[in-house]
């Protein structure tokens, strides 16, 4: 969440002051002024080092010129030299008054925290730049009345005739400090026009539009701004910031960039405490703290830091009384202390004090639109709709550009369209259209993984847990996170649960039985820990139980993984979380989901489930990590890092060392293991690449045997592959062509335990199976192909028929009633095929209601007609 | 009023091939829309009693071109659904002198390659031959393209333009014709040859709509599965072949989450811009309703006794009946509805069990 923090716009000097001053300045600085287009283009290029020897140079030969003191100040400030620069304003301003270099002396006091030497050097003439910076000065005391007059003066010298670009600047940024965003984007327009590559200005053009939720643009502004001065560290922040808020991996290196141009940049030193304690790196955070409390000891945006830092690390009383206590004695209004804490707590998923917190910021300042916002998300996120329907349209009233604002209510309405399923434990929220589909599924699975969950762990919801479906995944993503684009596939919020419908994603991709065991697994745990389970535990958790809810749930394990293994090896527990959170490379997030699941096979293999039972009490009580696993496990962390590593290795079939990447993708690799091998024995050589491709290429060539003696090579280096020309469907294929259907039905059994997802790959099996007349076994791969293809037809309409054959007749009408929601092409025998499913139950109404829709349709439909008669008794 | 006058028309075509138990029925009434299609659709049952492709009423000539394919890929896709769809029509009991396939490449089952010359020979035969009373049926399987001023339907050689098919369409006499064009940008084909008679089914509902279409894997796919046979009455309309592949092309997309790129439409009003769904309101479809395309069961000639003739006069008041109540459904009581829906199925049913069990002694 961005909020403002002081800024420290670099803007160019101008000759104003009292008018003596003005006068006196016009008349001495002419000769000079030709003289100091090369430093200025220095500045304005970001070249302030070399900017400020200049400036010394021109001041050692005539020190009484204010517009080449004014620029030094600039350059001064722009590399982080605070107090160098107010001592050399003020030592001019003993010689002589200029409103300019006033100016920048007391913005520079301002960033060194000298607040009361800031205000004293502000000169009384009413320049709009004046004015703000009076204005900044009141407000940092929590002085808001003040504050916005001083804005609004401010923002009125708009109408002043031949306002310079520099004064238009800071009426913009009056404008943004009283809320008027609409007309302060105007007047950087305006002041934009008079100077187009003024790079001070797009970049504080750009922060305007990020923080009124237009990334695009902003980015757009912040990467014009450093084409024309590379060091321009106002957009190298606000790219930190729009990176960071994404969860990309770049924030870092530009937060760096912005510190090697100006080292005492606060807001750069900041943004890298948020990723630190993000990524809950403490003694990182602390340093960067205590390097921003040394340039200015009296910043409260690092003093509400602290109080976060305090209060994630479990010291609750030192972020109240410490730092809270003294932020308000010095800010009375200053809500965004509290702010920040519902922040990093909703990071956490501590939804319920995260709300808390959001009210008690908005009770200190009612202008914290975003987290009006986020107070209204969080409620609806905790299932609370009408209450947060009710911030959220406040929230809209006062600022229309938060998109998380816009999102969230429109999906409100949206929700209008689903039919609502209640039972004892759930409310379930369908989408209309495919509700009569799915809720047969949806409330079997939640009712048996509620069970199985309850039972282990101990712990039932107290109250019903929400669970809706999206059938369109941006719906989910803005759910989940406000916005669309989000990656996942379903989220929880403790007793929510948002997830992508069956029918979100194409056939085959989304397994949504595993995905809505592993939210309900979060469910549980984030229950029963009051929501204080990490996030690699809980992920882990809900990883790893659905990877033994059934067989051949939870995620396939791919050659990804391994090339991320590779790679980048395990990653130490201790950083975990953070991978989350701050991913330092493409697809590590995935690869934490993996580790975390692994990492809880291992406790629950080693040391026994209870274990884990007793790391969730742990978590609980406010314990972390160490203390967690040292009361569950008695080992410390890198005890624990050392341990795992000999498990990990011996499930990873040796961290994968049978595949050798020979190109850079995972794609790739399958590609070039289809491409072509030869001259290798299947039996004795190659790794699993080759011997695949090998496999491939014998298989094609005729060379059975031969194909056999490699494929089964390639399983033994690495089980776990069954994406596309994997062995298993290469061994079946070979085995069904020689009439052995009982082997190829063995293979694609191993193929659906491995965690194959290819529907047509379940129908196959399924009826090898049930030609080999294993019916009971066909039926049940059906069932399971359901998990990735709940919309085909086909399968559909064969359980129901062999449902029925065995003469499970309740299932064959679950079946059927399928086959009818999916609007199948002859709807007349659909109707009566389940009207014969519902004469096995003995249920004549219903049979009843289904025939006479049969022969609604096609009354000369003669088998129909034949039941209706006997179901009339004629 | 256009509607109407359509209905009208479809009656008085209906009207001609009425037994006189079926005249008498609608004697002196203004059919509605449901009625309409209850008069086309009878008259489909009576067809399928008679020979295939022969009937007293006239017979039904199908001509599939499939155009050229651009690469393999394409090029066996559209070979393939070329390939099917003969072999469809050819179970349905038409022979060779009533099928023609003109492919880009010379086959088994091929009639004459697919250049435009060959096109025009073959349908200024049969321009000569056919007569009012038989059907026509024209079939384009490929790529289509549209400058925004002509569809062209690709073949080898010179490509023919939706006018030039309009144009040689109307040298034939047959007063229905079936034109189902199954390429990309076939929509700009609808509107030159829209024509009263003439049922149109193109795959896409625009010219602009450029990506290759697989609406016809769909379309043959209805002629090849009974379940496209939504009344049973082991028939396959054009409608239901339509409606069939539309939902199946729908389902296709929505699986592989893809934006369609096609959306297939139905004129058969020989006035109207063609409609993606067509039913009674709209006034679309009744013509395709009556236009079989594919005879699925075994057709055997019907038993003719008095007491058979009165037991078939009989059904027909019953399925009359049963329309009627279909047709007034909207304002009616749901549990009256179904009594009485039963009530009348009940006796259809019995009705047809002893008729079978009249034919089968």
């Amino acid at each position: 969440m961005k909020r403002a923090v002081a800024r420290s716009r670099a803007g160019r000097a101008i000759c104003i002051g009292w008018l003596g001053a003005f006068l006196s300045a016009l008349c001495l600085a002419q000769p000079a002024r030709a003289a100091l287009q090369a430093e200025k283009a220095l500045l304005a290029s970001g070249e302030y080092q070399k900017a400020a020897a200049q400036l010394e140079a021109v001041l050692a030969k005539t020190p009484d010129q204010p517009e080449a003191v004014a620029a030094l100040l600039e350059a001064l400030i722009a590399t982080g030299e605070y107090r160098k620069a107010a001592e050399r304003g003020e030592q001019f301003l003993q010689r002589r008054a200029d409103a300019s270099v006033a100016a920048w002396a007391a913005q520079a006091w301002m960033s060194a925290g000298e607040y009361d030497r800031a205000e004293k050097l502000i000169p009384p003439f009413p320049t709009a730049r004046a004015l703000w910076l009076r204005g900044m000065l009141r407000r940092r005391r929590g002085d808001l009345g003040t504050a916005r007059g001083l804005f609004q003066q401010s923002a009125a010298r708009a109408a002043s005739a031949n306002l310079s670009v520099e004064e238009q600047a800071a009426v913009a940024r009056a404008l943004t400090e009283l809320g008027q965003f609409r007309e302060a984007n105007q007047q950087y327009q305006l002041a934009s026009q008079a100077a187009p590559q003024d790079a001070d200005l797009l970049a504080e053009w750009g922060e305007l539009l990020a923080r009124k939720h237009n990334p695009g643009e902003a980015e757009g502004l912040f990467r014009d701004a450093l084409k024309n001065n590379p060091n321009q560290t106002t957009a190298l922040v606000g790219l930190a910031e729009l990176a960071s808020e994404n969860f990309q991996s770049e924030a870092p290196q530009l937060l760096a960039k912005a510190l090697a141009v100006n080292p005492n940049l606060a807001e750069a030193r900041l943004g890298m405490v948020r990723i630190f304690l993000e990524k809950e790196s403490y003694e990182d955070a602390a340093k960067e703290l205590a390097a921003v409390d040394q340039v200015n000891p009296q910043l409260l945006e690092a003093w509400s830091l602290h109080a976060v830092s305090e209060y994630l690390q479990g010291r609750t009383e030192v972020a109240e009384q410490q730092w809270i206590a003294k932020i308000l004695a010095v800010n009375p209004s200053y809500g965004e202390v509290y702010a920040d804490l519902a922040d990093f707590l909703v990071l956490r998923r501590q939804y319920p004090p995260s709300v808390d917190f959001y009210r008690k910021a908005l009770a200190k300042d009612p202008d914290l639109d975003d987290a009006r916002s986020s107070l209204g998300i969080q409620m609806f996120r905790l299932g609370k709709e009408e209450e947060a329907r009710t911030v959220l349209e406040e929230a809209y009233r006062r600022d229309p550009y938060n998109v998380w604002t816009v999102n969230s209510l429109r999906l409100m309405d949206s929700l209008a369209k689903y039919d609502t399923f209640e039972t004892d434990r759930f409310r379930v929220k369908l989408n209309k259209k495919e509700s009569a589909l799915l809720w047969p599924y949806v409330d079997d699975l939640l009712q048996k993984s509620l069970a199985s969950l309850t039972s282990r762990y101990g712990y039932s919801p107290s109250e019903k847990v929400l669970v809706e479906l999206f059938p369109d995944h941006e719906d989910f993503a803005v759910r989940t996170l406000g916005l669309p684009g989000l990656g996942a596939l379903g989220a929880s919020f403790g007793p929510v649960v948002a997830m992508d419908s069956p029918s979100a994603r194409p056939t085959g991709e989304f397994h949504w039985g595993s995905t809505l065991w592993h939210e309900l697994g979060h469910v549980i745990t984030l229950g029963m820990t009051n929501n204080r389970v990490p996030r690699w535990f809980t992920e882990g958790l809900s990883t790893y139980e659905e990877g033994h809810a059934r067989p051949g749930w939870g995620d396939p394990f791919d050659l990804g993984l391994i090339q991320a293994l590779q790679k980048h090896g395990l990653v130490p527990i201790e950083k975990l979380d953070g991978v989350f959170v701050h991913p330092e490379y493409p697809n590590e997030v995935i690869f934490a989901y993996f580790q975390s699941g692994m990492i809880c096979d291992f406790i629950a293999d080693t040391y026994g489930f209870p274990k884990i039972l007793t790391m969730l009490r742990a978590y609980g009580q406010g314990e972390d990590d160490a203390g967690a696993i040292r009361a569950a496990l008695g080992l410390s962390l890198t005890e624990f890092d050392s341990a795992f590593r000999d498990y990990a290795r011996g499930k990873t079939y040796g961290f994968g060392s049978a595949i050798k990447f020979s190109r850079e993708s995972p794609e790739e690799a399958a590609e070039s293991e289809r491409s072509g091998a030869v001259g290798i024995d299947p039996t004795t050589q190659g790794d699993f690449v080759t011997s695949l491709r090998l496999a491939n290429e014998l298989r094609d060539k005729n060379q059975m045997d031969e194909a056999v003696a490699a494929a089964e090579r390639a399983k033994q280096f690495f089980p776990p592959y069954v994406s596309e020309g994997n062995p298993y469907e290469l061994l079946a294929g070979i085995y069904e062509q020689r009439g052995q259907k009982d082997k190829a039905a063995a293979e694609l059994m191993e193929w659906r335990l491995q965690r194959g997802r290819d529907p047509n790959t379940f129908k196959k099996l399924a009826d090898l199976l049930d030609q080999s007349g294993r019916r009971k076994e066909a039926v049940e791969t059906l069932e399971e192909a359901l998990q990735v293809s709940m919309y085909d037809i086909e399968i559909h309409q064969k359980l129901a028929e062999w449902s029925l054959d065995s003469g499970n007749a309740p299932e064959a009408v679950r079946e059927f009633r399928a086959v009818l929601a999916l609007d199948p092409p002859d709807k007349a025998e659909a109707h009566y095929r389940l009207a014969t499913a519902y004469q096995k139950i003995s249920d004549r109404p219903n049979a009843r209601r289904e025939i006479l829709q049969a022969l609604e349709i096609a009354p000369g439909y003669r088998p129909a007609q034949q039941l209706l008669l006997e179901l009339a008794g004629q | 009023m256009a509607t109407a006058k359509a209905f009208e028309d479809c009656v008085v075509r209906g009207n001609r091939l009425l037994n006189k138990e079926r005249s008498h029925s609608m004697k002196g009434r203004f059919m509605t829309g449901a009625m309409a299609l209850l008069v086309l659709l009878a008259v489909g049952r009576g067809l399928a009693a008679q020979t295939p492709a022969a009937t007293p009423e006239g017979s039904t000539y199908a001509v599939i071109i499939t155009g050229l394919g651009g690469d393999a890929d394409y090029e066996k896709l559209i070979e393939d659904w070329g390939r099917d769809l003969h072999s469809a029509l050819e179970q349905s009991g038409l022979g060779p002198d009533h099928l023609f396939w003109l492919a880009a490449k010379v086959q088994p089952g091929v009639y004459a390659e697919s250049k435009q010359e060959e096109v025009r020979k073959l349908l200024q035969t049969l321009a000569g031959r056919l007569t009012a009373r038989d059907v026509f049926q024209l079939y384009l399987v490929g790529h289509g393209s549209y400058d925004d001023y002509d569809y062209r339907f690709n073949l080898p050689g010179p490509d023919l333009t939706a006018a030039q098919y309009a144009e040689l369409l109307t040298r034939i006499p047959c007063q229905r014709q079936l034109f189902v064009n199954m390429s990309s940008a076939s929509g700009a084909s609808l509107a030159p040859l829209r024509q009263k008679g003439r049922v149109i089914i193109t795959s896409t509902s625009a010219g602009q709509e450029r990506n290759f279409s697989v609406f016809a894997r769909y379309f043959v796919a209805a002629l090849q599965e009974s379940s496209a046979d939504a009344d049973k009455n082991d028939e396959i309309s054009a409608l239901e072949a339509y409606r069939y592949a539309t939902r199946e092309l729908a389902r296709y997309y929505d699986s592989q989450k893809r934006l369609a790129t096609e959306h297939p439409m139905l004129e058969d009003r020989g006035e109207g811009d063609g409609v993606r769904d067509p039913q009674p309101s709209n006034g679309e479809g009744l013509l395709a309703g009556a236009m079989t395309v594919r005879r699925l069961g075994s057709a055997h000639p019907a038993l003719d006794t008095p007491e058979t003739q009165q037991l078939r006069a009989r059904k027909r008041q019953v399925e009359e009946s049963i329309e009627q109540l279909k047709y007034n459904k909207a304002g009616m009581d749901t549990d009256a509805y179904f009594q009485q829906l039963e009530k009348l199925l009940v006796e259809l049913s019995q009705l047809q069990q002893r008729l079978d069990s009249m034919e089968k002694q």
